[in-house]
C-alpha cells in the first residue's frame, strides 16, 4: 500500500496544480472580458495606414461600427483595405468558454507587470489558430497580440488605449504582418522563370478617433450594405 | 489640302484602315460584358491573395479597372492592328501602280514620305485613342467609377490610385501607349518602302515584335542581358504611369529609346525612298 502512496500524493498535486493554473490562466482573460461586458456598441473613425511592400496604397479613412459579440462594419470612401486579423477592438472575441488556455509566461510590458496567455481555439476548424496575449495583469487590457493562422501566418499587434467614457479603448494598433517561415533547406515555393515569391508582409498602423459609444446600433443597421463614406 | 491631309484622307478612304476600329470594338464590348457577367469570380482571382489578410471594401472592379486589364491584354496585339495600315502606306503605290504618278508631281520624294509617315503616326494615334475612348465610356457606364486597383500579379504587388489622379494618369498612360506603338509603326513602315506589296512588311513587322518579345522574356542570363536594348522591353512605359510612385526617371530613359528608334527607323526609310528605283 505505502508503495503506491507516494505516486498517488504526486499524481494528486501534480494534477492539482494544473487545475490551479488553468483556473488562474481562464481568470485573467476573464476579468479582461468582464470588463467590456456594458460595451453594447461603439463607432469609430478609423485612419489607416499601409506599410507593405506588396500594397502600395495612400492613407485611407473609413468609419467602423461595431456591436458585441461579432457584429462589425465599415464605411469608407473608395476602396478600402481592413487587416481581417486583429485590426478592431473586439472585447468578446475572447471569451474563456471558447478557448483552452495556458500561462506562457509573466512579462515587465511598458514598466507593468503583464501575462502572456495562450489561446487554443476549442472550435476543431480553428484548431490550427492558435493566439497569445499579453495582458497588463492591473489594467486587465490586452496590450499586445499575436496569431498564427492555419496557412502559418504570423500577424502581431500592440495596442495603445485611451479612456472614452467608462471605457478603455484602441486609439492605435500596430499590426506586424509576417511570413510563415521556411524550415531550413526549404524553399517556400518554386519560383519559375524569375516570378517573385508570393508574400505579404510588412506593417499596417490604425489610428482610432471620435469614439460613440453604446448609441444603441440596431442589428438591421449590419445587414444592409456597407455605406459610402461621405467627406 | 497639303501632302499630310491627303495622306490621311487616302488612309481612311481605304477599308482596311477600319479594321483595326471594328476590331477593338468588338473585343472591348465582349470583354465587358463578359466581365460584367462573371465580376465576382474576376474579382476572387484577383484579389485572392489580398483576401487572405484584408478584407476589401469598395468599387473594386470599376470602368478604370476594366480600362487597365483590357490595355494590359491588348498591348501585344494591338502592333498587329497598326501594322496593318503601317506596312501597307508605301507599298500600296508600288503595288497599284500609283508611285510613278505620285513621285513625278511637284513634291519632293522627301516630303511625300514624310508625309505618309505623318499619316502612319497619325493612324497609330487614332487607334489607340480610339482604344482608349471605347474602354473608359464603356467600362464607366458598366461598372462605374472608382479608385484604381493594379494587380501586378508576376511581381505580386498591388498599386492603389485614387480617383481623383486617375484621369491624369489614363491621359499620360495612353499618350505613352501611342508613343510605344509608334515604334511599331515605324518598322512596319520602314518595311513598306523596302517591299512592292503590303503582305511582307506586315509579316515581317509581326515577327521582329515577337521574336524581341520572346528574348525578352527567355529566363537566361544571356537574353537578359539584351532585353534593356530591345524596343519590346520599353514598350511597355504606359504602364509606368499607373504605378505608384511614377518612376520618372525609368520612363524618360524608355521614351528617349522608343523616340531613338522612330528616328532611326524613319531616317532610314528616308534614305532608302529618295534612291528607290520606280523605273523599273
Amino acid at each position: 500500500m505505502r508503495r503506491y502512496l507516494i505516486p498517488i500524493i504526486m499524481l494528486f498535486l501534480f494534477t492539482a496544480g494544473v487545475v490551479h493554473a488553468q483556473e488562474n490562466a481562464a481568470r485573467y482573460l476573464d476579468t479582461y472580458v468582464k470588463k467590456y461586458v456594458g460595451l453594447k456598441d461603439y463607432s469609430a473613425d478609423v485612419l489607416i495606414h499601409y506599410d507593405i511592400t506588396a500594397l502600395k496604397a495612400p492613407d485611407r479613412r473609413a468609419k467602423v461600427y461595431y456591436k458585441s459579440p461579432d457584429k462589425v462594419k465599415f464605411a469608407a470612401k473608395g476602396i478600402f483595405f481592413f487587416p481581417k486579423q486583429g485590426g478592431y477592438f473586439n472585447p468578446a472575441q475572447f471569451n474563456t468558454d471558447n478557448f483552452e488556455i495556458k500561462i506562457i509566461d509573466h512579462v515587465i510590458w511598458n514598466d507593468r507587470k503583464a501575462v502572456r496567455l495562450q489561446l487554443l481555439p476549442k472550435d476543431i476548424t480553428k484548431s490550427n489558430q492558435r493566439f497569445i496575449l499579453t495582458i497588463d495583469m492591473g489594467w486587465h487590457l490586452i496590450q499586445a497580440f499575436e496569431t498564427v493562422t492555419s496557412e502559418g501566418r504570423k500577424i502581431k499587434a500592440i495596442i495603445v488605449y485611451e479612456k472614452f467614457g467608462e471605457f478603455d479603448l484602441p486609439t492605435h494598433i500596430e499590426l506586424q504582418l509576417e511570413d510563415p517561415p521556411a524550415e531550413s533547406g526549404e524553399t517556400k515555393e518554386l519560383i519559375p522563370f524569375g516570378q517573385h515569391t508570393k508574400q505579404i508582409s510588412g506593417k499596417v498602423f490604425i489610428t482610432y478617433a471620435n469614439y460613440k459609444v453604446n448609441t444603441g446600433l440596431k442589428d438591421e443597421f449590419f445587414a444592409e450594405p456597407n455605406p459610402e463614406l461621405s467627406q | 489640302m497639303n501632302l499630310f491631309q491627303i495622306e490621311v484622307y487616302k488612309t481612311f478612304s481605304r477599308w482596311r484602315t477600319y479594321i483595326a476600329f471594328g476590331f477593338l470594338a468588338l473585343i472591348v464590348i465582349l470583354t465587358e460584358v463578359v466581365m460584367k457577367l462573371s465580376a465576382r469570380e474576376i474579382l476572387e482571382r484577383m484579389m485572392r491573395s489580398m483576401q487572405k489578410d484584408f478584407l476589401i471594401f469598395g468599387n473594386v472592379l470599376n470602368g478604370w479597372f476594366i480600362t487597365a486589364f483590357i490595355m494590359n491584354s491588348l498591348h501585344l496585339h494591338i502592333p498587329f492592328l497598326i501594322t496593318l495600315v503601317a506596312g501597307d502606306i508605301v507599298s500600296s503605290e508600288a503595288t497599284s501602280g500609283t508611285v510613278r504618278l505620285l513621285l513625278v508631281r511637284p513634291p519632293s520624294r522627301s516630303a511625300v514620305i514624310t508625309a505618309k509617315y505623318l499619316a502612319t503616326l497619325f493612324y497609330t494615334a487614332a487607334v489607340v485613342i480610339f482604344l482608349g475612348i471605347m474602354c473608359i465610356m464603356l467600362g464607366l457606364i458598366l461598372f462605374g467609377s472608382g479608385d484604381l486597383i493594379m494587380n501586378y500579379a508576376t511581381q505580386f504587388r498591388i498599386v492603389f490610385i485614387p480617383e481623383t489622379e486617375i484621369p491624369l494618369r489614363m491621359f499620360l498612360a495612353f499618350t505613352a501607349a501611342i508613343w510605344s506603338m509608334a515604334v511599331v509603326a515605324s518598322i512596319a513602315f520602314l518595311f513598306s518602302t523596302l517591299a512592292e506589296n503590303s503582305i511582307g512588311p506586315i509579316i515581317g513587322t509581326m515577327a521582329v515584335v515577337i521574336v524581341f518579345f520572346v528574348i525578352g522574356n527567355f529566363p537566361f542570363d544571356f537574353f537578359r542581358a539584351l532585353t534593356p536594348y530591345l524596343f519590346t522591353t520599353h514598350m511597355n512605359i504606359w504602364q509606368r504611369f499607373l504605378d505608384t510612385p511614377i518612376p520618372w526617371r525609368q520612363i524618360m530613359v524608355s521614351a528617349a529609346i522608343l523616340a531613338l528608334h522612330c528616328i532611326v527607323l524613319f531616317a532610314i526609310a528616308l534614305i532608302v525612298y529618295r534612291r528607290k528605283d520606280i523605273k523599273s
